[in-house]
């Protein structure tokens, strides 16, 4: 009898996916229309849809589960679309004005290069917090986290009681400098606990020194806000996620997707840690294929609808960023580095008619697929309406044959929007629109790799996401990486990803620590003690977190990171300190040295400057529990020759200026050991992978692809 | 050795010299670049053109990416700015980089200056060579813009030049900044590099090293800038020579020429769908209120009034002639331009609006005719002239380029494109000393791209987020910026309402802040802003935008306030009812100078900074009534200004909210309709009372010599002026002696 162990949910907005592991490592994937009224209902749909192909039910199934994990974009929703809860802040008396000057940068974060430029087009965001929930008071903490003006308390209770007159059913509480010295806020607090007694009607308060003590105002002040408003109304939406499960017979607790690439409990103090968690799981499914392959540096990259997104893995770390953006708020949280160019398969085309040239995207038909889907009205064509025409992509198996769709009305489209301007034939261009994609996709590999000063050789790609196999054979061609690596599951790798990551939490602060040059031992104990204090602190509150789960009483493995760079400079580099403690001067040398060293790394071109000194900008504390995760399964290779019922035919396939013949394959029917040569097309029920001409892939005992050149 | 004795690096064993005066000759006698009547790439293979633009322009992209992480400057790192540009042979620029665009053009008069004066000979072009300029004679916009420029050899000929740019933090003047206001001439505006060599295989020579490291405050961010900008050339030379394995060097050759004559054709023929032919005048004007200012020579403490007569021709056939003619003269301060540097901000503005900028490069500079007049402040042609904060006269000068687009955009019915103009990116805070932490500092506050976008063709501007030079703008973090540098704690940041010009739709209001000075050493601050003339107008009816003014406290009570917990200004707000006057005591000072040099403050002391709104488009008495009371409501108007401009009677309630009384506001504004029309003249009457005092040179004695340098310039202009003035040839008052 099959064992069930782990479940990885990705309810997004349009699919909600399911992936089921089992004790052998084998997984099975299941998919249903969201339902954002009741997200549950969806998720158990989609459960049974993916156990119905190992013939389980839900009861059999669910009570054998050892991991349960959510990923979503629920959050995210809430937040874009206003729809949080009424929100209060109380803010530093100068700062009123805050969301509505957002830094000035969110009038153009997140929109395309061209409209970034046009500055007709920048528009201010509609604020979180209305101004007549935001109250000043005066207050400063000066740069060095010395008070310069003592909280003004008459105008701190009169805000609080104003806001609670308000009827606003949660307050930040935000100041200037408060990660250096948190005395402010926290007294704030006490005056709105206070005030809220006498009041009698309590609302839950928020700080930003608690919730994400780092250096940025604005950021941070995003974030803080993403957490009452957003992250925290929608804390009861998981956990009626978790109702259900259990009601279905699962024992085990429901697990979260965190942006920095662990899992977190749905008690979690901060939920805003979830708030991107979707294409996380891409990300930590890599470094977990990696490990079981025993690749340590790869490149990930996942080509959806809608975007192309790289991350970078190295030395089994991946990269995490500070300071992400999403929709168009900047961040202050760390996430997983990821970086994005829209050139997904929905990706719109069109002419521009004064300069004469093809334009893909911004814009995408998302699950309105292209002019080849009759129902999807859509007026443009797309990237996956150039892939029909050329015969890369089949018109019968569109997922798995269930969406139809019409070749003829893609190359009307095309014909008529775009190659007759040119007077050129509709092939011609469909191809030369797949290579301009697959160019922007290698300018963004180049630019994401050799912008962290990396080599391609040194790095494995995987490719995932429902585009990546279709493009993969070209966007990865002439780049020389190690290996390219397709997994058979890559259409639901993100989901597959989440049941891979651990439980962990990760708490960061910023510091400003100066390691000056030539200086001597004294001085470096100094700073290792300041060290020391703030990880020894960021250590207790993950150690709170995982306390705040009731019976869970695995080992907790802590370590700790700080974040270094020459003094005056802008950047910072995120170095594992080797130790959790700093005890000795040679500790903080080491710690230098292994900045230095990774600092070379990355800048080869530029030379190192120790003659500056150096500064700690942050350190964090990250505590991981270990959990179950899937183990690939594993079949033994056989002949190169796939089997000859696992050729399905051929078809003519227009290939850079002319038809070839390419044989097609069915992807279930190739075996570990197989190797099938190019021109030829891969197809399975959730993907279609294409192999070039000179080009081979070969199947592995995992079921995963490896792409190479066929000469060697 | 004889000169003459190296061989040609051009094409075809010609001089690079030869080229560029052949390509000159092509272009005008056949109105194509280079002759291309045909583009057989672009037209017959269009796909295999989009393929090289991509690889090109990735190259530059990625190395832009790549190399700023070098620099240790915020301004390159954080702010973007560093540009890379490729260029044919003759110096025309093919494609660039994202960045600071304005440098499309300059670094391409940096090249052709090399080859008209003969350095092909000496010093030479030689695989590996390196060039630098910051010379604004030579080609530049300021001397803080500092270029890389690298040869390209194929097979023993120049195929390309390669070029980056960043904008260093000081260059050592007499006042600190990048942008220095306060050196009279180039001989105090610190650094200048004309265009020379500076290395050979791919290595600076150290003299040149420590000759501009002695020079400027900040020496090591100087060094790491210039490691940024030539580790970018170098990466973009190996992907060309990648791409010209891939693709062919007579296809690489061929489309470095197709692709600016498809960007000449591309700008041409969006000129020709977006504008109507005519000639646009859009003039702006600029104070510099010197006279009473202590530290300068005579010469340079004066009263001067820039004279931009912007004006633009567009011609049926989609080209476009620009002149600055009647300009006014260059004057002993920093803020004259140079040609490349006018064209540059021409360019800026250009691809945020008309231009495509996808296929911006000199293409589009061959599309449009420009003239500047020597002598002027547009183009000294004396090398006494300083240039080192043009700026403040180009964003000044050139603000009525939107207006003239906007006028087209009107006519053809591209609506969503109209846009009044902006607001400039003054007060900028510029200081030194030693800050909190007690370490010397040169800060210049990019806050000040918190100022207003002009009203849009249907819409309202936008507030405290445009900045004219860099539309990715970003007033950034107290925290992580401003703080750290500056020995001043923020009281407030706020919207300052008011500032943008009132309209059917208004422009976009500024930022204001109010600084308090604290744990200084030895500080001084300095105001930079225009505090006498509107530099913008409105559109259609609409009203140009704030003037900036001064406004410091020092010797104050501010922390006898605290000590109390008693109320602190957040903003000076109405300045007719300044909050900072009213809680703080102390010596005030507030006036128009809102252009200053650096002036001394200690703890306690205040600096207000008013950044300027955007001008509003079309007549005030037409913008909806709810939309003034939702002004009212978020602090974007003062109260009695509802009535005073838009004629709206609104009423404040019990709780504080704004209600509009419908009846009361259509009788005021059928009043103020009605007091509009007996104020009226007819034109000829008002040029009968004003024409006596014109000829009588009744004017303030600034504005009469802008006039008379104007007229000395420019025969044309000035002959156009004095004959609708009906002023005599050889009017004492306009027509100072000539020079001896």
């Amino acid at each position: 009898m099959r064992q069930v162990e782990i479940l990885g949910i990705d309810a997004g907005g349009t699919m909600t996916d399911t992936i089921f592991v089992d004790t052998q490592g084998r997984f099975t994937v299941g998919k249903a229309r969201s339902q954002p009224r009741d997200e549950a209902a969806a998720i158990l749909h989609s459960a049974e849809n993916a156990l119905g192909y190992w013939q389980l039910d839900k009861a059999a199934a669910l009570p054998g589960l050892k991991a349960n994990i959510y990923s979503g974009t629920a959050m995210i929703n809430r937040l874009v679309s206003r729809s949080g809860r009424a929100t209060g802040l109380v803010i530093t008396k100068g700062l009123e004005d805050s969301l509505r000057l957002e830094r000035a940068v969110q009038v153009w974060l997140g929109q395309s290069y061209v409209d970034r430029l046009h500055s007709v087009t920048h528009e201010h965001n509609t604020p979180l917090i209305p101004k007549k929930w935001i109250r000043g008071v005066r207050e400063r903490v000066d740069p060095l986290g010395c008070v310069a003006i003592p909280l003004y308390e008459a105008d701190a209770r009169q805000a609080v009681r104003e806001l609670l007159a308000e009827n606003v059913e949660a307050i930040c509480i935000c100041f200037l400098f408060s990660y250096l010295n948190p005395a402010h806020e926290e007294r704030m607090k006490a005056i709105a606990l206070e005030e809220m007694a006498a009041a009698g009607r309590s609302v839950p308060l928020f700080l930003s020194a608690e919730i994400h003590p780092f250096r940025g105002e604005f950021p941070r002040l995003n974030t803080l806000i993403a957490e009452a408003y957003a992250a925290e109304p929608s804390r009861r939406q998981v956990q009626l996620v978790e109702q259900r499960m259990k009601e279905s017979g699962a024992t085990v607790d429901l697990r979260i997707m965190a942006s920095h690439g662990g899992t977190i409990d749905i008690e979690t103090t901060q939920l805003s840690r979830s708030l991107v968690s979707g294409p996380i799981g891409g990300m930590v499914g890599a470094r977990h294929l990696g490990r079981e392959l025993g690749l340590a540096n790869l490149i990930a990259t996942d080509l959806g609808g809608t975007t192309f997104e790289v991350g970078v893995i190295t030395g089994g770390q991946i990269g995490i960023s500070l300071r992400p953006v999403l929709d168009h708020f900047y961040f202050n949280l760390p996430m997983v580095d990821l970086s994005s160019v829209g050139v997904g398969t929905g990706a719109f085309l069109s002419f521009d008619e004064y300069s004469r040239r093809v334009r893909i995207g911004p814009q995408s038909a998302g699950d309105r697929v292209g002019m080849c889907f009759p129902d999807g009205g859509c007026e443009r064509p797309t990237i996956t309406d150039c892939a029909l025409i050329t015969g890369i992509l089949s018109p019968d198996n569109f997922l798995g044959g269930e969406m139809p769709l019409s070749v003829e009305r893609a190359k009307q489209a095309l014909d008529a929007q775009i190659a007759s301007k040119f007077e050129r034939d509709v092939y011609e261009i469909a191809s030369g629109i797949l290579e301009m994609q697959e160019a922007k996709m290698r300018d963004e590999l180049r630019a994401v790799v050799l912008g962290k000063g990396y080599a391609f050789s040194d790095y494995a790609l995987v490719c995932y996401g429902g585009g990546g196999p279709l493009h993969v054979g070209n966007y990865t061609d002439g780049l020389g990486f190690e290996d390219v690596l397709i997994p058979s599951w890559a259409a639901a790798f993100s989901a597959f990803g989440c049941t891979c990551a651990p439980h962990e939490y990760r708490f960061d602060r910023s510091t400003l620590l100066v390691i000056p040059p030539g200086a001597d031992d004294a001085a470096k104990l100094a700073v290792a003690r300041a060290v020391n204090e703030t990880v020894a602190s960021l250590a207790e509150r993950v150690q709170r977190e995982f306390a705040l789960k009731r019976g869970d009483s695995g080992e907790i493995t802590l370590s700790a990171i700080v974040r270094m760079q020459y003094k005056g400079q802008v950047t910072d580099l995120e170095i594992v300190s080797p130790k959790l403690m700093l005890e000795s001067a040679a500790d903080v040398d080491a710690l230098v040295a292994s900045f230095e060293q990774h600092y070379a790394e990355i800048y080869t071109l530029s030379a190192q400057f120790p003659e500056a000194g150096f500064v700690i900008s942050g350190a964090a504390a990250v505590g991981s529990q270990r959990t179950t995760a899937p183990t690939l399964p594993k079949t033994a290779r056989g002949p190169a020759t796939p089997d000859p019922k696992a050729l399905k035919g051929k078809r003519p396939i227009y290939w850079k200026g002319t038809f070839m013949e390419a044989s097609i394959w069915s992807m279930e029917d190739i075996a570990p050991g197989n190797v099938v040569g190019g021109l030829a097309v891969i197809e399975d029920p959730a993907t279609t992978l294409v192999v070039p001409p000179g080009k081979l892939v070969e199947l592995d005992e995992y079921r995963i692809f490896h792409l190479r050149d066929a000469r060697g | 050795m004889d000169m003459k004795s190296k061989p040609p690096v051009g094409w075809n064993g010609t001089t690079l010299k030869e080229m560029l005066a052949a390509s000159e000759r092509r272009f005008a006698d056949t109105g194509h670049y280079q002759g291309l009547a045909e583009l057989p790439i672009a037209d017959r293979k269009p796909l295999l053109f989009e393929r090289l633009h991509l690889k090109l322009r990735g190259a530059l992209v990625s190395a832009r990416e790549v190399a700023r992480n070098i620099s240790a400057s915020p301004i390159v790192k954080e702010l973007g700015e560093l540009c890379f540009t490729v260029f044919t042979p003759e110096g025309d620029s093919v494609t660039l980089s994202t960045g600071i665009i304005v440098h499309v053009h300059t670094m391409s008069d940096v090249v052709k200056f090399m080859i008209r004066n003969d350095f092909e000979d000496d010093p030479g072009f030689a695989p590996g060579d390196i060039f630098c300029n910051n010379d604004v004679l030579a080609g530049n916009v300021h001397n803080c813009d500092i270029h890389t420029i690298i040869p390209f050899f194929w097979e023993g000929e120049l195929v390309s030049w390669i070029a980056g740019v960043t904008h260093v933090p000081d260059v050592g003047a007499r006042t600190p900044g990048s942008s220095p206001v306060g050196p009279m001439s180039t001989y105090d505006q610190g650094l200048t590099i004309p265009p020379q060599k500076i290395g050979e295989n791919d290595r600076v020579f150290r003299a040149f090293r420590d000759m501009y490291k002695r020079t400027s405050r900040t020496p090591l961010l100087l060094e790491l800038d210039e490691k940024t900008r030539l580790a970018g050339c170098v990466m973009i030379r190996q992907a060309i020579e990648n791409l010209i394995r891939e693709e062919g060097i007579d296809t690489y050759k061929q489309f470095m020429r197709e692709a600016i004559e498809q960007g000449r054709r591309s700008f041409i023929r969006r000129v020709k769908r977006m504008l109507v032919p005519g000639r646009y005048r859009v003039p702006s004007f600029c104070d510099v209120p010197w006279e009473n200012e202590r530290g300068h020579l005579p010469q340079a403490a004066v009263n001067t009034l820039m004279n931009a007569p912007l004006e633009f021709t567009v011609n049926s056939d989609g080209t476009m002639k620009t002149t600055l003619d009647g300009a006014s003269a260059w004057g002993f301060h920093t803020m004259n331009c140079s040609p490349s540097a006018l064209q540059g901000g021409m360019w800026v503005m250009m691809c945020q609006s008309l231009a495509d900028a996808e296929s911006i490069n000199d293409g589009a500079y061959f599309a449009m005719d420009q003239h500047f007049p020597r002598g002027s402040w547009t183009n000294p042609d004396n090398p006494e002239a300083g240039t080192a904060h043009a700026w403040h006269f180009l964003w000044s000068g050139l603000n009525g380029l939107f207006r003239f687009l906007s006028h087209g955009y009107h006519a053809r019915g591209f609506i969503e494109e109209v846009v009044a103009g902006y607001g400039t990116t003054t007060n900028i805070l510029y200081g030194s000393g030693l800050n909190m932490f007690g370490e010397p500092f040169a800060a210049t506050n990019m806050e000040m791209t918190g100022a207003g976008l002009g009203a849009r063709g249907c819409r309202d501007g936008l507030d405290c987020s445009y900045a004219m030079w860099n539309p990715e703008s970003d007033i950034g973090d107290i925290e992580t910026s401003w703080e750290l540098w500056e020995p001043m704690l923020y009281l407030g940041r706020t919207v300052k309402p008011n500032t943008g010009g009132a309209g059917k739709y208004r422009g976009g209001n500024a930022l204001e802040s109010v600084r308090l000075v604290w744990k200084s050493q030895q500080a001084v601050f300095q105001h930079v802003g225009h505090g006498m003339v509107h530099v913008n107008c409105g559109l259609f009816g609409g009203y140009p935008s704030n003037t900036g003014y001064r406004r410091s406290a020092h010797d104050t009570d501010a922390f006898e306030l605290i000590a109390k917990q008693a109320p602190l200004p957040t903003n000076d707000h109405d300045p007719e009812h300044s909050q900072v006057e009213t809680m703080i005591k102390g010596r005030h000072i507030v006036d128009d100078n809102a252009l200053t040099l650096p002036e001394p403050y200690s703890d306690g002391d205040l600096y207000v900074s008013v950044i300027q709104g955007g001008p509003g488009l079309g007549d005030p008495l037409e913008r909806e009534p709810a939309a003034v009371v939702k002004d009212l409501a978020e602090g974007h108007l003062l109260p009695r200004f509802a009535e005073r401009l838009y004629g709206v009677i609104a009423v404040q309630g019990p709780d504080g909210a704004w209600h509009v009384d419908v009846q009361a506001t259509a009788a005021r504004r059928a009043a103020l309709r009605r007091a509009r029309a007996e104020e009226s003249v007819p034109v000829a009457q008002w040029l009968a009372t004003e024409t006596p005092r014109v000829q009588n040179g009744e004017l303030p004695p600034w504005v009469r010599r802008m006039y008379q340098e104007s007229i000395r310039l420019s025969t044309d202009w000035g002959g156009e002026f004095k004959a609708f003035w009906g002023i005599a040839d050889g009017s004492a008052v306009y027509e100072p002696a000539a020079k001896k």
